[in-house]
């Protein structure tokens, strides 16, 4: 079986013969030399593992471009040692392992007494370690990528709430009393008509809307609140609440200087395309 | 109150809605107990549109302003909910909202009917 691995490997790397060097002793060969090199397309951590389960006590160079080359010392299968662009030990190692479509060369070692090992850590353990870091940096690039995309997200939204409100609040001119945009999860308020009493009456959107959606959970015929509803209140005031899915614009104004028939037929259609547009 | 006045609001909105009414009815806000209903009400959604009152009076309260005449719910799927509040009673309609337009029925609908239910429930 030992001797069908070693077999197996003479095959794949041009072993350039027995050698007694220290891995930090001999830089790579000429050009030409790294050329003669085969190359192996699995990453360098797996051919590690060839190394280690075969016992061999060597030298393997790893080169994958002009500042990308390295070398592993190997005692017995035991990896004692590595360098790469100035690293050394384990931090060369794991920079090492995941290189993949590399050169490689095996340089035998007789006589490995000198050597001084750097590396307390199993191979075993230095690639979990390296999966470790890997999976690692996959998790923060996605979650990197997906705060990204929220925030694109949010700021489109946030630009198309912002031209909602404006719809309104040149449509309607001084009958406008309170306009806002609330997400409904988290009863958070998204974008507001600046006035006094805004926050205020954001709550209060907010507040009635979870009331009717609460009193339909009751309805025997299971009803559910749809697309929007309007309160007509004293002292001549009109509530109405446009529901997007969870997003609710609510406005409060004067009926008397801006009709209800004129909501209903001018600014609502208005901005609730300017709600679809945008995919909300 | 007049019982005669407040079934001639029933068959007022009778004739006005046609076939876009779909159900209606006029309770007592106290108890919740229906005192005149078209033939498909239900009891149970009059109720619960009189604990919808209640509910939105009392959110209200926080801004604070109060209800005015009326309010109008748009429902899920063909239904729309016209609730009319006066006093101690309140006057419950609904609509297929695919055969009464919202517009007809707040501008030219309701204010007829308001004033019928306001004269019923004083006289």
């Amino acid at each position: 079986m030992e001797g069908s691995l070693k077999r197996d490997l003479k095959l794949i790397v041009d072993n350039d013969g027995f050698s007694e060097i220290q891995p930090h002793a001999e830089k790579p060969g000429s050009k030409e030399e790294l050329n003669r090199w085969p190359i192996c397309g699995l990453p360098v951590g797996s051919f590690l593992q060839v190394i280690a389960m075969d016992q061999q006590t060597c030298i393997l160079e790893v080169y994958q471009s002009a500042d990308r080359q390295g070398r592993f010392c190997f005692v017995q299968g035991a990896l004692y040692d590595a360098v790469c662009n100035g690293l050394e030990g384990e931090e060369a190692a794991l920079e090492m392992v995941s290189w993949e479509n590399v050169r490689l060369n095996i340089k035998q070692i007789i006589k490995a007494s000198g050597f001084v090992r750097k590396i307390d850590k199993s191979l075993m353990s230095i690639l979990m370690e390296y999966s470790r870091r890997r999976d690692e940096a996959e998790e923060k690039q996605s979650s990197g990528e997906e705060e990204e995309a929220n925030a694109e997200d949010h700021d489109r939204d946030g630009d198309k709430f912002k031209r909602c409100l404006r719809i309104v609040r040149e449509d309607m001119g001084d009958a406008l009393i309170s306009a806002s945009i609330s997400d409904l999860r988290n009863g958070k308020v998204l974008a507001s008509h600046h006035d006094r009493k805004t926050l205020e009456t954001a709550q209060l959107f907010i507040k009635l809307t979870g009331s009717l959606r609460k009193a339909f959970e009751k309805d025997s015929e299971q009803k559910r609140l749809g697309g929007h509803y309007i309160l007509d209140l004293k002292e001549e005031q009109t509530l109405m609440i446009l529901r997007f899915d969870e997003h609710q614009l609510g406005i409060l104004f004067n009926n008397v200087r801006c009709s209800l028939g004129l909501v209903l037929n001018a600014i609502v259609p208005k901005v609730a395309r300017t709600f679809d547009d945008t995919g909300c | 109150m007049n019982i005669q006045k407040l079934n001639g609001c029933l068959e007022g909105l009778r004739k006005d809605l046609g076939d876009g009414l779909l159900a209606s009815s006029i309770v007592s806000t106290d108890d919740g107990q229906v005192l005149v209903a078209t033939d498909r009400s239900n009891t149970a959604g009059a109720t619960l549109l009189n604990e919808i009152t209640a509910s939105i009076r009392e959110g209200l309260k926080t801004y604070p302003v109060e209800l005015g005449q009326y309010y109008y719910i748009d429902v899920a799927g063909n239904m729309g909910i016209l609730a009319i509040p006066f006093g101690d009673y309140q006057w419950a309609i609904v609509v297929n909202k695919k055969q009464v337009k919202l517009g007809l029925l707040l501008n030219v609908v309701l204010p007829n009917i308001i004033n019928a239910f306001e004269d019923a429930v004083v006289s």
